[in-house]
């Protein structure tokens, strides 16, 4: 049951006719859990046991853990008067200990599920290549990967953290937390969301309201309009490249040169830009009509201005995760401390290049492993791997060149303001963004540097035009993509400047007659342009795969 | 207390306007999809013009209806046949059907008609449907012109279900298998208009183009009446659309048009051989049957003059199978023409000499080389009007 199709409507649908007309309020949020069990049990009957032992050791070790440090608070309280300072302390450590185990267990275990289901074959198959023998022969796990499992692990290990952070509150009604970990518009492609965020969102009981109503339609066609008109349009185009052996070694049959490389590319930014942030828009809308506010996770990305800066806008709920989950408990560890100090404290550390290095070298290190991490996070093959390499290594090198930047800015008299200089900095990042997503087209390393190598040497135009139509897309088709681009690209510079959220809120400054005008518009434009219907073969969701 | 009043009543009218634009918003869609599915979804080709004004005609005013694919309306004539013979006819035929087209074909026809004698294409049926399933194209032909009814659905049901890559909801509505051909259709927006808002064309579906067959294509067998083998598939879908005719009580004519085989193209022979087939099957099944491959020179046929490809006839092929299929119908099948009502009689006499105006415009352009498609259109009934006045 794809976002995109006719079922999904209709079970959308069903579910926020039910959810408004539910008579007790109170527990309107019940109908969602059941919309959420059901959406899962039909998507994924099979692989249901795994998210229920999510659901149910998260929520056991979150309760365990908050009732140790209540336990915890309550006997220092109770013995305030005869502990001593280091025998509390020694309880304080012994609780925390406890607490620190439980965490690692229940880490354990749920990353361990992951990582069996989505990186033993890869990596079993690896150590065999390495060890010499048959890849093909290393021992295999043969099962599918559950539904929305990288996403609803992040949420639910999130707020486990949290919880051991005491930055939470643990949830003591397993069905509230079962509803938070399986909620059914993010449950396929994220956003990875936070528990304090959305938590009492979804238990508070909503009614339907007229701008929700509105502006969660819109936001739905907006995605809508991303995903089957624009993007599965586009991966036409790039499947037929895929077919036509310009990943693999038969790119020489293929016959595709440097510039059809730089235009799959490309294609390949806009159709991955347009899959995943449509997707996240029909969620987004699905729970704004129902008066939920997801989180954000794009912020019109390709217009970066670093690639730091475009990890802030793009899949921002992973990004944010990471930071507080993995980079900052790397950076802020003893051992960053440490490798800090040392380095202040070495005759290096006196030069200016020195003390530079001591403040950001480990935050580099933290960033590089976070950027790792994403690769992996994103598949288990060698390309991904690369992909994250790739990330990491430039965000390091940003931060450890920072200064040697700024000096060569100030020498050539650049203005950190002008706008020529802003929007060469954009097309920079973009350069870098693009070299990333050849390891994502290519099947894998060695082929993504075939390609790149291509891209670099062969820029013969002719071939280019002539191949054009191996792409399966018409002379139509090509511009209808174009026209829609534009589109994209223009609320895009509207929102970018305005700072809004969606195109909702951009719509709902004018009048009525413009956003009904608008609206209708944009309704025909999917139903004539978008790729649905028995000619199409769907694409799915690429962050599914995920 | 006024102010309460006051909110109340601007909350009403707030209320009403957005339910008014949120009606206003669907009953624009459903309309705009309506007329989109009517106009501009199905590309308009002279196999879409051929349905369309089938059902154009007065109902209950066709005596003969031929059914089937290229072969039928390149090598008949309506006109012709209606100037040599007086009975009214209409090939209500498809390119590139295959034989599951031949059933919804009927059933719609038999809406409006209820034809004397039906004339069936047994060309098509010798493609092996496992080999052109991707053709389905026709049928949606066929089903957008049908108006919704049960049976519709319950025909969609059953298409969907045989017809590879077609829906039942996209078969009741081709506007979810054509939307993106919207765009482009709009440029021949004013000749769908046309077509649609015409009355019954004087051109009655025909179709041929203006040209004689290449020098190259020489190595011509005329007649073989060896048979090959029908697969499965298509043995049943033939059987089936049988028994339908049975049930229906169906006076029907299975027959092959004359084609020009030749020794060079295997895959066509086997076509042939197969539909060689089928006539068997309809004999074996009481049905009346003819190969007018056998009479090829009995028709006075010329394997290069006649024809523009192997398979279909120019106007020059066209008049002789007409006018021997015809004799055939009259003669064999003893179809009398029916009794025509003034204004029927005025317009069949007027295809007749839309037709001669036709075929002088054909042999103008064989003469001069300059192959053209000429199919029933608005723009070549213009054009042919011009002649006349």
């Amino acid at each position: 049951m794809a976002l995109t199709s006719v079922p999904f409507a209709i079970f959308a649908i069903i579910t926020g006719i039910l959810y408004f007309a539910f008579p007790k309020r109170e527990y309107r949020w019940v109908i969602l859990l059941i919309s959420g069990c059901f959406f899962y049990v039909y998507n994924s009957f099979q692989y249901t046991a795994f998210i229920l032992i999510t659901i149910l050791t998260i929520y056991l070790a979150a309760n365990r853990m908050a009732a140790i440090t209540a336990d915890t608070k309550a006997a220092v309280k109770a013995h305030k008067a005869d502990w001593s300072k280091e025998e509390r302390k020694a309880f304080k450590e012994a609780s925390g200990k406890k607490r620190k185990r439980i965490l690692a267990a229940a880490l354990i275990l749920n990353f361990g599920i992951l990582f069996l289901l989505k990186y033993f074959n890869f990596l079993s198959g690896s150590v065999a290549q390495i060890l010499g023998s048959d890849p093909e022969a290393a021992p295999q796990i043969h099962l599918l990967l559950p539904l929305g499992i990288s996403f609803y692990t992040f949420i639910a290990t999130g707020y486990l953290i949290d919880v051991y952070r005491e930055t939470a509150e643990p949830e003591k009604n397993i069905f509230k937390f079962a509803l938070f970990v399986s909620f059914f518009p993010q449950i396929i492609q994220g956003p990875i969301s936070n528990y304090g965020k959305l938590r009492d969102q979804l238990i508070t009981p909503h009614d339907l309201d007229w701008m929700n109503l509105k502006h969660g339609i819109m936001i739905i066609c907006w995605g809508l309009f991303k995903k089957i008109v624009i993007a599965d349009r586009v991966w036409v185009a790039i499947r037929a490249y895929y077919d036509n052996g310009g990943i693999d070694g038969n790119a020489d049959a293929a016959g595709y040169g440097g510039v059809m490389v730089v235009f799959i590319t490309l294609m390949y930014a806009l159709q991955l830009y347009a899959d995943f942030s449509g997707g996240i828009d029909i969620s987004r809308g699905i729970c704004r009509v129902l008066g939920i506010e997801l989180e954000m996770n794009f912020r019109q990305p390709y217009f970066s201005k670093s690639i730091s800066e475009y990890w802030r806008r793009w899949h921002i709920t992973l990004g944010a995760w990471m930071k507080n989950y993995v980079f900052y408990p790397i950076a802020m560890s003893d051992m960053s401390k440490k490798i800090s100090g040392s380095i202040a404290k070495s005759s290096f550390g006196q030069t200016a290049a020195g003390k530079h290095l001591s403040r950001v070298l480990t935050t580099a290190i933290a960033s590089f492993i976070v950027f790792l991490l994403v690769g992996i996070w994103h598949g288990a093959n060698s390309k991904y791997i690369a992909f994250g390499v790739w990330n990491g290594l430039i965000i390091m090198i940003s931060a450890m060149a920072g200064p040697l930047y700024e000096k060569s800015r100030n020498a050539l008299h650049i203005r950190a303001e002008a706008a020529w200089w802003k929007l060469f900095q954009m097309l920079r990042t973009f350069l870098i963004v693009l070299v990333g997503y050849v390891f994502d087209i290519a099947d894998n390393f060695s082929n993504a540097m075939r390609m790149m190598g291509l891209a670099l040497t062969d820029h013969s135009l002719g071939a280019f035009r002539s191949q054009l139509g191996t792409l399966g897309l018409g002379k139509t088709e090509y511009l209808s993509v174009i026209a829609c681009t534009l589109i994209l690209l223009y609320m895009s510079i509207r929102l970018e400047k305005t700072a809004l959220d969606t195109p909702a809120d951009l719509l709902e400054r004018r009048s009525g007659v413009i956003q009904w005008l608008a609206l209708f518009a944009l309704i025909m434009m999917i139903l004539i342009l978008g790729t649905y219907g028995p000619a199409f073969d769907p694409a799915e969701f690429i962050y599914m795969q995920f | 207390m006024m102010t309460e009043m006051t909110e109340t009543k601007s909350n009403k009218k707030i209320r009403r306007r957005r339910t008014l634009a949120a009606v206003l918003l669907v009953v624009s869609l459903l309309a705009s999809i309506i007329f989109m599915d009517h106009f501009l979804c199905i590309p308009a080709t002279f196999d879409q013009n051929r349905v369309l004004l089938f059902h154009k005609e007065p109902a209950d005013s066709i005596d003969v209806l031929l059914i089937g694919s290229s072969t039928t309306y390149s090598g008949f004539s309506s006109a012709y046949a209606y100037d040599q013979f007086g009975f009214t006819s209409y090939p209500y035929a498809i390119g590139g059907s295959t034989c599951n087209i031949w059933k919804p074909a009927l059933q719609d026809a038999l809406r409006t008609q209820h034809p004397k004698l039906i004339v069936v294409d047994v060309f098509g049926g010798g493609y092996d449907l496992d080999l052109v399933e991707s053709r389905n194209s026709q049928v949606y032909t066929i089903m957008t012109h049908t108006p919704l009814s049960r049976e519709k659905i319950e025909t969609a049901k059953e298409l969907s279900s045989k017809i590879d890559r077609t829906t039942t909801a996209s078969l009741l509505l081709p506007f979810i298998k054509y939307h993106n051909s919207v765009p482009a259709n709009l440029m021949d927006l004013k000749d769908r208009l046309d077509v649609a808002s015409s009355g019954p064309s004087p051109l009655k579906g025909i179709e041929t183009l203006t040209r004689t067959r290449e020098l190259a294509d020489v190595d011509d067998i005329s007649f073989t009446d060896e048979t090959a083998p029908l697969d499965e598939k298509t043995e049943a879908v033939i059987n089936e659309f049988m028994d339908y005719c049975k049930s229906k009580d169906l006076n029907v004519l299975f027959v092959k048009y004359p084609t020009v085989l030749t020794k060079n193209d295997p895959d066509e022979l086997q076509v042939n051989l197969r539909a060689n087939r089928i006539l068997e099957m309809a004999d074996e099944a009481g049905f009346h049957t003819l190969n007018m491959q056998k009479h090829f020179h009995e028709i006075g046929l010329k394997e290069r003059e006649d024809y523009y490809n192997h398979g279909h006839t120019n106007t020059r092929g066209q008049k002789k199978v007409t006018g021997f299929l015809g004799d055939y119908i009259q003669n064999e099948l003893g179809i009398a023409p029916s009794d025509l009502s003034d204004s029927l009689r005025t317009e069949w006499d007027d295809s007749v000499r839309y037709y001669g105006a036709y075929v002088e415009m054909s042999e103008e352009l064989i003469n001069k080389g300059d192959p053209q498609p000429m199919g029933d259109s608005p723009k070549l009934v213009r054009e042919l009007k011009k002649r006349l006045d």
